[in-house]
């Protein structure tokens, strides 16, 4: 039989739920009956298929507030501003009421966000050096990799010869341009300019391509990028100097006479100055550049100081191809990958240096060194300015994310402690109508305010902390308020982000209660928090106890190095540098003889170099061993009482003496020196082969013996001392009777050094009248080298100290609260006979408990990250038991002395007082 | 006469009430839709007529009761409307209101009548 009712077509589910979903209820009886019909007649007139799409096009129309139950919705967003107010006049209420615990939160969240914001300023200026360049991403720096043949060890070196620009440019085609600088002012070595009568000592002066403004984009005020450069004896200054030296007149034309105090052979000054024109003024270099500086000169002034062309060559074998006197710049042709280039290095070293690049027991890999990666790429020698330091930006972002996590914690755990005193006014708000969301709503306003107060507190503090920060790291603090605007606008956002994330788990716990429960006064156990909340104190302590601990062992470590024996005697030694001493080695007798007849001055000497500074090194090997045994020695030359002067102690064999008559090098005729007396270190000893200090006397070694320098002969042996820093191990060294001397030491006797220091400078002046004196005392320069070490050691004491501080803040809310809620409880002991001391046990059991624990867990993190850093010294602290256990009593007596503050004053409370009331 | 803000009849809303008074107890949603798009020409969606109908139903201009149910609609019962007192007055102040000012027009306002 055949159905007479029509068929019923099933409209399509999906779309229909979405309706059920969307559609407010009162209207769904009547829409989805009537979009049914309307189904069935337009399943029979289009077919299946064209009905079901006209459906959900029909559907969707219904996508509007008014059906979606427009009438709540407007009453909502009316009300929405109302809200707002109100939610912000309770939490502002609430925040006077509770005063105590704004304080410790606002405070601990600014200090927090503080260290945020000064850490985040510092990592974003240490990653964004050199990206101002066009083009930066196709500019390479030309590095080497030097290997030592003998040992594997690497070393990487910022500076290369001359002549491999100009070469890798005309032989490769992915090279587009090179730009070389050569810097040949120094600090050490400072020019003099003369303008009219003014006179400025200069150091940042570079030798500079006429291509260089071409690859490095910097601002150029006067003059033209391709021209400025290109005559001999032009110069380009910054806008800085150019005001320096005319003031507001225009500098280009105008001309600065310069002496570079270039020395003859001989040693003397030779006197001669050189005259440039200015071409052009730059923009002042942002100091976000790995390398500024003040002054550019054309290379083409080089030919005639270096005696050679820079560009076309000389002879292969010449230092123009080996000396690493330059910085070479590559840009390569675009979509050209360095590695291609890289690989093609190779065929370059053999078609000009050939067996060179292996010589002298290291052979050299070039490569390239992305223009953006030098800044932070460190560890490499020879650059023309300190870079930064990766590890350090990755310590102190992660030590100030910790810092702050410890702030949110407090906040966190006293709001959810104190959460059932707020119990009854959720339960009061649900019952008179509030929604879940609008008491979530409530409480994120409330945490959203403290932690904007504490955003705008902790800008504060960070403005007023950055230059301390910076100069404790040795360097300058630059402001550029374009740059720092949108920095804070994003670190606004994570202040608002900091209040969301640590009020939303306080906000859902409060929401959640039941009205008739809290106001039938249950009050919520919530025994989970509790325990999360004692687990977030712990996290604190750990963190807490970690940085103390790690604060300790860094200046246990400092110690240590300052008060290692260095084995040599650094005290009261006045050290002239290089620019005086070697004028001075001419005349080396009667100045010695003069500066010895001084009243404090015991003993004068000249070397090479002294511990600390100078000095130098060249492959031996015992005579008759093989060539390939040959390792580095490091070299002192030095006069007869060196080994006097600085206390060292000979182990075996004799000191270099006048009296023997043999001890001078022995020179052929052409001036060559064909042998030396040494004194070597023991662990020259060591790398020698020979079994001990005495066997060693006698023996004869053999400098560059592929070359075959000289020969030396063992006369003694000393024990070692430690010639570098702490982080070095001793290297096998050697002391060399020759009169090739750089530096003067002067060893005084005890007492104020400030007449004798004034009388050598007198002495001094008479024989080279010409320079600038200057010295320093050897104890001093030697421990400077520990700068970065001791600033570390700052930054670490002063962060654990407010890592504490915030940790103590919260612990002491917690302290406050609970005791409070105890107050009966100690009022009821009390009159039972209990004494101060026992309740305030009692009350501090808990937290000690809590810290114990953290410390336990701290002590074993710690081990691993101190033995990490400490592996970076040769000589080096072990770990010790006692680091611990002062670190672990420091940890719970502070945190024993905040609660005491609480503790002791619920204990001595009047039991009347808080018993009386019900 | 003064009229409280929100009785004023929109063209639409007044064209879906005289449709529903038409249909007498014919009009639910659907049926508006048709009729409306036969008579007026024009092509009207369903949703449409659906806000139009609620929100004068809570003007209190038509009232509405549910009637029966049928498997074509998938078990949903039609939702009736008719015009309330209050929307048949609204229906005759509008029409009176279109009187009057027909009548203040001056005969010489439309000279295309007059030549015509």
């Amino acid at each position: 039989m055949v159905d007479p009712r029509p068929p019923y077509y099933p409209p399509p589910e999906r779309v229909m739920n979405f309706l059920r979903w969307f559609c407010a209820p009162g209207f769904l009886e009547e829409v989805e009956g009537d979009l049914n019909e309307l189904y069935q007649e337009e399943v029979e007139e289009y077919g299946l298929k064209r009905a079901r799409r006209r459906f959900f096009f029909t559907t969707i129309r219904y996508i509007n507030p008014y059906f979606y139950g427009k009438k709540d919705l407007t009453v909502y967003l009316s009300h929405q501003p109302d809200m707002f107010k109100h939610y912000f006049k309770i939490s502002l209420r609430q925040l006077l009421k509770q005063r105590f615990y704004a304080l410790i939160n606002i405070l601990g969240l600014a200090i927090g966000i503080a260290c945020c914001i000064v850490v985040l300023l510092f990592v974003y200026d240490e990653t964004s050096y050199d990206t101002y360049h066009v083009d930066a991403d196709r500019l390479y720096r030309l590095s080497i990799q030097g290997v030592e043949m003998s040992s594997g060890d690497e070393s990487l070196t910022a500076n290369t010869p001359i002549l491999w620009g100009p070469a890798l440019a005309k032989d490769y085609p992915e090279v587009s341009r090179y730009a070389r600088f050569v810097r040949l002012a120094s600090p050490a070595n400072p020019w003099e300019m003369e303008v009219g009568e003014h006179r400025f000592i200069e150091t940042d002066i570079l030798y500079a391509d006429p291509s260089a403004l071409e690859l490095f984009n910097w601002p150029l005020l006067q003059g033209t990028r391709d021209k400025v450069l290109a005559e001999p004896r032009s110069m380009v200054l910054t806008e800085a100097m150019a005001h320096k030296y005319f003031g507001d007149e225009n500098p280009v034309g105008k001309t600065i006479n310069l002496d570079p105090r270039l020395r003859g052979r001989d040693g003397k000054l030779t006197g001669e100055t050189f005259e440039h024109t200015i071409t052009g003024v730059l923009q002042d270099i942002p100091h976000r550049s790995h390398f500024t500086f003040d002054f550019l000169l054309p290379s083409q002034d080089l030919n005639s100081i270096y005696g050679g062309d820079i560009n076309s060559g000389a002879d292969l074998d010449s230092w123009f191809w080996r000396g690493r006197v330059g910085y070479t710049y590559l840009q390569l042709q675009e979509g050209v990958q360095p590695a291609a280039l890289e690989a093609k290095f190779d065929g370059f070293l053999d078609r000009y240096l050939g067996d060179a690049t292996t010589s002298r027991g290291y052979y050299y890999v070039p490569f390239l060194q992305p223009l953006e990666a030098i800044y932070l790429d460190g560890n490499m020698e020879a650059q023309l300015q300190p870079v930064g330091d990766t590890t350090y930006i990755y310590m102190f972002s992660v030590i100030a994310l910790f810092v702050l996590i410890i702030a949110c914690i407090n906040f966190m755990n006293l709001a959810t402690a104190r959460s059932t005193m707020r119990a009854r006014e959720v339960g009061l708000r649900k019952v008179v109508g509030a929604h879940r969301s609008q008491l979530i709503s409530q409480f994120l306003t409330e945490s959203v305010l403290i932690s904007l107060v504490a955003f705008l507190l902790a800008v504060l503090l960070a403005r007023l902390a950055i230059p301390v920060f910076y100069s404790y790291l040795d360097k300058e603090w630059v402001i550029d308020y374009g740059r720092e605007i949108p920095i804070l606008l994003s670190l606004l956002l994570i202040g608002l982000g900091v209040g969301i994330f640590s009020g939303s788990y306080p906000a859902f716990i409060l929401s959640r209660f039941r009205p008739v429960q809290v106001l039938r006064g249950w009050l919520p156990k919530n025994t989970g928090s509790v325990l999360l909340r004692k687990g977030l104190v712990v996290f604190q302590f750990v963190i807490s106890a970690f940085l103390i601990i790690a604060t300790l062992t860094v200046f246990r470590q400092l110690n240590f190095m300052r008060d290692h024996d260095l084995g040599f005697d650094q005290e009261r030694v006045m050290v002239l540098p290089p620019d005086i001493a070697r004028p001075l080695s001419g005349q080396y007798d009667a100045v010695r003889e003069q500066l010895e007849q001084l009243p404090q001055v015991t003993k004068v000497t000249m070397a090479s170099g002294v511990p600390g500074q100078g000095g130098g090194g060249d492959l031996y090997a015992e005579k008759g061993a093989s060539p390939e045994s040959a390792f580095g020695l490091g070299e002192l030359y030095v006069d007869y009482d060196f080994a006097d002067i600085f206390g060292l102690k000979l182990l075996a064999g004799r000191n270099f003496d006048p009296a023997q008559g043999t001890d001078k090098p022995m020179r052929e005729e052409s001036g060559r020196i064909q042998e030396v007396k040494v004194v070597i270190n023991e662990e020259a000893v060591r790398k020698f082969g020979w079994s001990s200090p005495e066997e060693a006397i006698g023996k004869q070694i053999i400098r560059d013996p592929n070359a075959g320098d000289w020969t030396a002969t063992v006369i003694g042996v000393m024990k070692d001392f430690h010639f570098q820093s702490l982080q070095e191990p001793i290297p096998p060294g050697a002391l060399v009777l020759l009169p090739e001397y750089s530096r003067m030491a002067i060893k005084l006797e005890a007492g104020d050094p400030g007449p004798t220091i004034a009388a050598v400078e007198k002495v001094v002046k008479e024989f080279i009248p010409e320079v600038t004196f200057s010295y320093n005392f050897l104890d001093e320069t030697f421990r400077e080298q520990y700068e970065s070490e001791q600033s570390l050691g700052r930054v670490f004491s002063y962060i654990s100290f407010l890592a504490i501080f915030i940790a103590c803040l919260g612990l002491l809310g917690l302290a406050a609260f609970t005791t409070n809620r105890r107050i009966k409880e100690i009022g009821i002991r009390k009159t039972l006979g209990a004494s101060v001391s026992d309740i305030v046990v009692l009350l501090s059991k808990d937290f000690t408990k809590l810290v114990i624990i953290a410390v336990l867990l701290a002590i074993p993190l710690s081990i691993w990250a101190t033995e990490q850093w400490l592996e970076l010294f040769a000589y080096r602290i072990s770990s010790n038991v006692v680091t611990y256990i002062v670190a672990s009593v420091i940890a719970v007596a502070i945190a024993w002395l905040t609660i005491s503050f609480q503790t002791i004053r619920a204990a001595r409370s009047n039991p009347v007082e808080s018993l009386q009331s019900e | 006469m003064l009229r409280k803000k929100g009785s004023n009849l929109g063209e639409f809303e007044e064209i879906v009430m005289l449709t529903i008074a038409a249909l007498q107890e014919q009009a639910y949603g659907l049926a508006i839709k048709k009729e409306l798009t036969e008579q007026a020409k024009r092509k009207v969606s369903i949703s449409a007529v659906h806000a139009a109908c609620n929100r004068l139903e809570e003007k209190g201009l038509l009232s509405a009761h549910f009637g029966e149910k049928s498997e074509q609609r998938g078990g949903k019962r039609k939702k009736i409307y008719k015009v309330s007192l209050k929307g048949q007055q609204a229906l005759y102040d509008a029409q009176e209101l279109r009187m009057r000012l027909w009548q203040r027009i001056p005969r010489t306002s439309f000279d295309i009548d007059i030549a015509w």
